[in-house]
Parts: C-alpha cells; sequence; structure tokens
C-alpha cells in the first residue's frame, strides 16, 4: 500500500474536515453526530467559541426589530377539531414519540373549567378532558401550548441558557446547549414543553427542510413557527384553523389584528395570577356561533405518565 | 537532576508500599468480606449496563418519567444522597466544634459518608439528564445567572474539595497516633466546621430553593422549604452515621463510640425530627386551612393514592422521635430501630416531595397522572448505591480510622 506523504495527508484531511463542517448531503451525518449527538461536545465549545454551527438550518433568522409577536385564540369559533394540533406537529417535523403534540386541545364545560377548578370528591379534571372524540355544541373547546411569556419560568430555571426569550417575544430553545435536564418542564405551569424520550423518526420526505430535527434528550415545544413568522408569514396553526379562530400578529402595532382585538375584546390569559405575562390571549365573546363544524382529527394516543 | 530523580523514586516507592498494604488489608478482610465485594461488583455491573442501554442504545424513554412527571426516582435518590452527605458533616461540627472528643472514632467514616452520599447524589444527577456529556459544561460553557441549578451545580466540586481536604488533616492526624500537628489540629477543626456551614448554606438550603422556587407547582412553592431541606438533611446525615455505627460495632465486634455517645446522637437526631416534624405540621395546615385549589390537590393526593407515603413519613418520624425521647429508646437496639425508620420515613418523604409534587394536573382534563419506576431505573439506583457502599467498605478497610472507644 502506498505511504501518504506529508502534502497528501493534510489534502485529505482538509476534505475530511471540509465535509464534516460544510456538508452538502453525505457529511450531513458526520456533522449531526459532531454537534447534535451525545457527542456533541466538541460542537459545542466549536459554536460557544465561533458561534458557528452547520447543522442549524438556513431558516434561522434572526429577529424582526421592535416586532413583539403574540396570538388572540377566539374560544368561540373554536370547535375543537384539532387540526391545528395536527398542522403543527407536520410543519414542525414532531415525531410520533412525542405525544400529546405541542397543541392540545381540552374540551370543557365552562370556559373557566380549564383555570384549575379543584373537584376533591370527583376524579381530577372530570367535567373537561382532551379525550374527547366527538365535538359537542354545548361545549367550549379550548387549545392550550406554549404562551410565550414575557417572565417565563422556563427561562429563568433553565441551567444552560437554551432556553431564551428572544427580542420578537419568542420563547425559544437552543437544542445544541440543552443538557435534558428537564427543570423547564417541571418550572412550566402550562405543561407545554416536551422531552425527547427516544431518538425521534420522521421520514426524510416528510421532513420540513427550515425545522432542524432534535435530538434524544432534549427538551423542545412550540416556536410561534419561527421559521414563518420571521418571514414575515404567519403560524401553521393560524393557517389550518377552519374558522379562524386564531389570530397571530406583531403586538407592538396598534394597528395589527392582535393589537386591535385585545383592545376592543373583553380577554383573558391563563393562569394570570402567576404573572407570568402570557404572550397568548383567549377570548370568549359569547356571541352566536355560526361556523363550520368538521369532524375532529384523533385524540392523542400513547401518553407516558397517562393512565388510560 | 539527580535530587528530582531520588525524590521521584522516593514517592513511587511510598506509594508503592501504600498499594501493596492496601491490597494486603482487603486480602486480609476475610471471606464474608470478598463475598459482600463480589455481591456488590455484580450490582454494580447490573446498574452500569443499565445506564448504558438508557444512555446509549434504547432511550431515555425506557425510564418511567413523562413529559408529565419529568422527574422520576433518580431526583428522589438524588435528593435523599445531598441532604445525607450534608448531614453526615453534623459529626466533624460535633468533634471540632463543641469539641466532643467521644465522637473522634466517627470523624473519618463521616468525612467518607458525606464525600460518597455527594458521590452518589451527582451520579444520580448525572444518570437524570438527558444530554451528560454536554452538562459536563456546566457552569463553564454554559450558564444561566437566573438558574439555581447552575449555583447547585457549582457547589459539588467546592463541598468534594472541602471534605476531600478534610479527609487529608483527618488520614494525617490519626497515623500519628491521634495528635497532629498544631496546624495540622487548626486546619481538622476550621475545615470540619467550615464544610458543615458549607454543607447547609451552601449546598442544601440552595437546593430547597431550587424546588422553592417553581410557581407552577403548589407543593414546592413554599418559602418553608429550603430550612425544611436542612433540618431534613440533619436528620438523615445522623440517622446513616447511627445505623452505620451500630452495624459495624455488629460486624467487627467492636465498640465504635461509646453507649453514652450513641445515646447522645439519639437525642440529636430526636431534636431534628421535631423540628421537622413542627415544619410539617403549619405547612400541611396552612395547606388545607387556606383553601387555595392547588393546596387542596396536593392534600387530595397525600391522603388517598400517596396515603402509604404519607404515613410512613409522617408517622414514621413522629414514632422515631417519640422512641427517642425515652431512655429506653436510645439503647443500641432502640436506636438501630429508630435510625432505620428515619431512613425509610425520610425516603417516603422524598418520594412525595418529588413525585406528589407532579401528580397533580396542571389542567383538569389532562387526566390521571401517574409514575412508576422501570427496572433498568431501579437497576441504575441499585447500582449507584452499591458503588458507594463498596467503596466506602473498601475505604474504611485501607484508611487509618480513628481508634475506637476503649471502654471507661
Amino acid at each position: 500500500m502506498k505511504k501518504l506523504n506529508r502534502r497528501e495527508f493534510v489534502k485529505l484531511a482538509g476534505i475530511a474536515g471540509g465535509y464534516v463542517l460544510w456538508p452538502p448531503k453525505s457529511g450531513l451525518a458526520a456533522s449531526e453526530a459532531l454537534w447534535s449527538s451525545k457527542l456533541g461536545i466538541v460542537g459545542d465549545i466549536i459554536e460557544s467559541a465561533t458561534g458557528f454551527n452547520p447543522t442549524k438550518p438556513s431558516g434561522a433568522l434572526e429577529p424582526i426589530p421592535g416586532v413583539k409577536f403574540g396570538m388572540v385564540i377566539d374560544l368561540d369559533k373554536c370547535i375543537g377539531c384539532r387540526r391545528c394540533s395536527y398542522a403543527c406537529k407536520r410543519e414542525n417535523n414532531v415525531p410520533d414519540t412525542i405525544s400529546p403534540p405541542y397543541i392540545t386541545v381540552f374540551e370543557t364545560e365552562s370556559v373557566t373549567g380549564i383555570s384549575g377548578m379543584y373537584h376533591p370528591t370527583e376524579t381530577p379534571g372530570a367535567g373537561t378532558t382532551m379525550m374527547y372524540t366527538k365535538l359537542r355544541k354545548d361545549k367550549w373547546y379550548m387549545p392550550v401550548q406554549c404562551n410565550h411569556c414575557d417572565d417565563a419560568p422556563c427561562v429563568q430555571v433553565c441551567p444552560t441558557g437554551a432556553s431564551y426569550k428572544s427580542p420578537d417575544g419568542i420563547v425559544m430553545i437552543n437544542y445544541d446547549k440543552c443538557i435534558g435536564c428537564r427543570y423547564c418542564m417541571v418550572a412550566c405551569p402550562y405543561q407545554a414543553r416536551r422531552f425527547n424520550w427516544f431518538h425521534p423518526e420522521v421520514p426524510h420526505k416528510d421532513r420540513n427542510p427550515l425545522v432542524p430535527m432534535r435530538e434524544e434528550g432534549v427538551v423542545e415545544k412550540c416556536t410561534f413557527c419561527v421559521h414563518r413568522t420571521r418571514r414575515g408569514k404567519t403560524t401553521r396553526c393560524v393557517e389550518a384553523c377552519p374558522n379562524k379562530a386564531r389570530t397571530f400578529g406583531n403586538l407592538n402595532d396598534p394597528n395589527s389584528e392582535v393589537s386591535k382585538l385585545i383592545k376592543s375584546e373583553r380577554w383573558w390569559r391563563l393562569k394570570d395570577e402567576l404573572n407570568t405575562g402570557c404572550n397568548i390571549y383567549y377570548l370568549t365573546r359569547h356571541s352566536k356561533k355560526n361556523m363550520v363544524w368538521y369532524k375532529p382529527l384523533p385524540p392523542p394516543k400513547n401518553i407516558r405518565g397517562l393512565r388510560s | 537532576m539527580k535530587d528530582i530523580r531520588k525524590v521521584y523514586d522516593k514517592v513511587l516507592a511510598s506509594m508503592k508500599d501504600e498499594g501493596n498494604s492496601a491490597l494486603a488489608s482487603i486480602k486480609d478482610a476475610g471471606r464474608t468480606f470478598h463475598i459482600i465485594l463480589a455481591i456488590l461488583l455484580v450490582l454494580m455491573a447490573w446498574g452500569l449496563i443499565s445506564w448504558v442501554r438508557i444512555m446509549f442504545i434504547e432511550g431515555v424513554g425506557i425510564t418511567g418519567s413523562s413529559d408529565l412527571v419529568p422527574w422520576g426516582l433518580y431526583i428522589v435518590c438524588f435528593v435523599f444522597f445531598v441532604g445525607t452527605s450534608a448531614g453526615a458533616s453534623l459529626m466533624g461540627l460535633m468533634i471540632h466544634g463543641f469539641g466532643r472528643k467521644d465522637y473522634e472514632p466517627l470523624g473519618t467514616r463521616a468525612i467518607l459518608v458525606g464525600f460518597l452520599s455527594l458521590l452518589a447524589a451527582v451520579l444520580f444527577l448525572v444518570s437524570d439528564v438527558g444530554n451528560p456529556i454536554r452538562a459536563g459544561l456546566l457552569p463553564v460553557v454554559l450558564h444561566n445567572p437566573t438558574s439555581m441549578l447552575v449555583y447547585t451545580s457549582m457547589t459539588y466540586a467546592g463541598f468534594a474539595a472541602l471534605m476531600l481536604s478534610e479527609l487529608f488533616f483527618a488520614v494525617k492526624i490519626t497515623r500519628m497516633g491521634g495528635e497532629g500537628s498544631y496546624w495540622d489540629e487548626r486546619m481538622a477543626k476550621w475545615l470540619a466546621i467550615g464544610a458543615l456551614l458549607f454543607a447547609l448554606m451552601v449546598v442544601h438550603a440552595p437546593h430547597g430553593a431550587l424546588f422553592a422556587f417553581l410557581k407552577a407547582r403548589e407543593m414546592w412553592n413554599t418559602p418553608l422549604l429550603p430550612a425544611h431541606f436542612v433540618t431534613v438533611a440533619l436528620a438523615s446525615g445522623i440517622a446513616v452515621m447511627i445505623h452505620i455505627t451500630i452495624t459495624t460495632a455488629k460486624i467487627t465486634k467492636k465498640e465504635i463510640v461509646s453507649k453514652e455517645t450513641l445515646s447522645h446522637m439519639g437525642g440529636l437526631l430526636a431534636f431534628f425530627l421535631g423540628v421537622t416534624l413542627f415544619m410539617d405540621f403549619f405547612d400541611y395546615l396552612v395547606m388545607k386551612y387556606s383553601g387555595k385549589p392547588g393546596g387542596l390537590e396536593i392534600w387530595h393526593f397525600l391522603t388517598t393514592d400517596f396515603i402509604h407515603f404519607f404515613l410512613l413519613n409522617t408517622l414514621g418520624m413522629f414514632s422515631a422521635m417519640v422512641f427517642l425521647l425515652f431512655k429506653w429508646g436510645r439503647t443500641i437496639t432502640g436506636l438501630f430501630i429508630a435510625s432505620s425508620v428515619t431512613i425509610i420515613s425520610i425516603l417516603a418523604y422524598r418520594w412525595d416531595l418529588i413525585i406528589v409534587a407532579q401528580i397533580p394536573p396542571l389542567f383538569p382534563g389532562i387526566g390521571e397522572i401517574y409514575y412508576t419506576p422501570t427496572v433498568v431505573e431501579v437497576a441504575v439506583m441499585v447500582g449507584v448505591v452499591a458503588l458507594v457502599t463498596f467503596l466506602y467498605l473498601v475505604l474504611t478497610r485501607v484508611l487509618p480510622m480513628e481508634e475506637p472507644f476503649q471502654g471507661n
């Protein structure tokens, strides 16, 4: 076998290194191993020193200056069809091992049923459920997801700074910094965070290339579809809602639809007494329902830690 | 150059001698000791294989934790051991701070218990995180100044360094026949006092705050928790030391400390149990009396699904305390029973504190949440406990221990 001279060796090492650091296709796996796997400590150190991480998708855009994103959900228009939840799952490459998905929809007897009524003699949560299979006009439906709090408990407690509040109001997670301690999960009052208990599998053909795949052992959640909203589009859940119950926009702009809604209507926020400063507002207008009723998509299956 | 070589040879020769004598002392320990070590090695291997399965082969999903109960058995054990490590440091304070010479035979043993409990706690924490290698970057590369977890993770190295320094001087003084030089004695004294203060104020109270800061969880969000952590830590540390002292005395057929000293330890245990129960009583009373939905829900779970743990915790602590208040409760058998009951009741308390706090759904309608540890999780727990027990047995054989109680 021919021995390599120094020049040839340097050349080969350069090509191999280039493949790892600049991965068009075939180098992707190696670079994922370097940055995102359990052995990703090398990538972490390089990134913390240089900010360079080739596994981040090109869709990781900078926040738009002067913008604060928020959402209004009109419960009078929500029929509980779960289309938002399913659309979000596909849009954000959420694997089946994550259950419930980022958006859970509750069926309640009254709109206050979700905000912590206590029934000591009944099963916890009696009268309220997320496992409904038929829609009823005498019930209320309420989607719950990350509220992108201004004073987010998850951001406060995250030891590595992986969870952070971006200037445009989105609570983000840097998956390459997450150590998987789950302190943020126990701190979140809205049970909005999900952990990758197993290696997440989403077939390549179904993946959204703008959203990075997470690794086993890190936490994830709703990102207000950062890959869309920072490009001037709206979130996928807003698009998917058949009755336009959701409105997304810039809370800093007094002329935006969200700002107008929260000025003109009586709104409330989940667990407001905790002073988390949610950026998702709920409306309960009690107007006559006039909407299209769809069959609901099935409830979440195989929820870890939940007795069936 | 020649001098350096000479010093190097001398150090090497002394290390060889130390190693040989350590090996010899283990070899001479007898068959039962070797069988126990072999069993512990098997349990350690079981734990290691299970940890590799969880971390590198099948995934963290084979544990019983879930998005609804993110913290499970490892965090229960973590809190128990970090408390025990803090509590064991009390022995050093008794010897050096209060001048109780009768506690001296427990000095090195207590340091070992403290250090190995801290090691167990850190191993449980490492076993729990999803990305343990990246967690090694805490707090130097990755850190968030508003997170209590950053500060608590910083304290382990400091506490371990304090205890190892304490161990160094304790061993040095023992080798000199129990009478060290003036500086050795001063260092041993201040390290012992410093270690206890550090353990309680810098290590354990902030661990209570780590939970107390979480306003999302009614059971943790109480300002009493840091103080409660300190008293429970002291109780668990003393209980473990009483248990180890009596067990060692039974096995070696030699009294380690006098009956009076053990009785004094029993009195201390009763005191810390009393303070803990006092805080518990008012915590639960306020929870029930104020009638806040979150508090009532916790009370509901404590007194229904988790009633066995709740009774084990409260009645266990109460009966151990009452038992220890009487003279007949502070006999060797009485102390053995009381310390065993205390350890079990503190484990039940830790289970209630970590698991029950996460059981009430944060929204009604989520359903019935549960947590059951899986076999692999239990295997890792057994492995970690076997590892620290193995190290304790070997180190107490290898290191010089203080002279046991000689009788009046």
